[in-house]
């Protein structure tokens, strides 16, 4: 084998390696870019299963509930006055009740 | 070119294409979760948007039916001073009643009897109560009647007659028995119910808001 034969020959094994390398970079790439797929994925499911708002929601409740309880008070007060003032202007009432039934 | 020059080259060539292919893999990897934060992101906002609306929409029926319950509960407090304010009446017109023999039932029953009398037509009437007060009236015919005259305007002639439906109070007839003005103590409870209606209310709770 002449020697420019011998040297041609490298080179073609060169090449091979090199492709082989570049190869070997594709399926190395392909997997970052999958486990960025499987990663971006995992964020997705975290997301849409996420319990972040539920604390937010019981604070929320919870005020409204105080919002209730001061309205309630509030009606029950409305309700303490309107009996009073009926105790005390109820005699008059059935006076001129009374009186009204037995005008003519 | 020489064969360890090429070998370089080709070394070279082949470390920069595996260097482009690591970097666009880094870049597009780096995107794709970039993106998917900010899609998590916006979705997150959206549901807590979206919890937020149906948070707000359930306080606010929520407080539209307690406010609608404590209305219709005030409503209910009100009515219920109203019937008392009339279930006292009654009870202290019957009170009245139990002494016939008072000058304020005999003007009472006078006044009742005249009134029918003078918004009917004729001069011959049918005055029926229960059997006291009728006791009462045909004790009193003559001066009732003489009453009762003088308000009309022409004599009349009263005829009594006892009723046991009436509990208190007289239904007055024209002779012939086709027109009557009912004048009982329920009548008058309810027609001064109706015409003094708000005025009761007003009368019980005056002096608040």
């Amino acid at each position: 084998m002449s020697k420019d034969i011998e040297e041609l020959i490298k080179i073609i094994e060169q090449e091979k390696i090199a492709e082989n390398k570049i190869n070997e970079a594709h399926k190395n790439a392909e997997e970052t870019i999958k486990r960025a797929k499987e990663e971006a994925k995992k964020i997705m499911n975290t997301a849409e299963s996420s319990p972040s708002t539920t604390e937010s929601q019981n604070l929320r409740h919870k005020d409204f509930e105080e919002e209730k309880r001061q309205i309630e008070k509030k009606h029950e007060r409305k309700i303490d006055a309107l009996n009073e003032l009926a105790r005390k202007n109820f005699d008059q009432t059935v006076k001129i009740i009374i009186e009204e039934v037995m005008k003519v | 070119m020489s064969t360890s020059d090429l070998k370089f080259y080709i070394e070279k060539g082949t470390s920069s294409e595996i260097e482009e292919i690591f970097r666009k893999a880094d870049n597009e990897a780096k995107n794709i979760v970039e993106e998917s934060k900010q899609k998590a992101t916006s979705l997150l906002k959206e549901q807590e948007q979206k919890i937020l609306q149906e948070n707000l929409a359930k306080k606010r029926s929520e407080l539209a039916i307690l406010r609608m319950n404590q209305n219709t509960e005030l409503v209910k407090i009100k009515s219920n001073w109203f019937d008392r304010a009339f279930q006292d009446a009654e009870k202290k017109l019957k009170e009245l009643i139990e002494e016939p023999a008072s000058s304020a039932y005999k003007k009472f029953l006078t006044n009742i009897v005249g009134e029918g009398v003078v918004k009917m037509r004729g001069s011959k009437f049918i005055i029926q109560s229960d059997r006291k007060t009728n006791d009462l009236l045909k004790k009193n015919s003559t001066t009732i009647s003489k009453e009762i005259s003088k308000a009309k305007g022409k004599n009349v002639e009263l005829q009594f007659e006892q009723n046991p439906n009436i509990s208190l109070g007289v239904i007055v007839h024209s002779a012939d028995k086709r027109q009557y003005f009912n004048n009982t103590l329920d009548a008058r409870l309810a027609e001064v119910r109706e015409r003094l209606g708000g005025q009761v209310y007003t009368l019980l709770f005056k002096g608040g808001d």
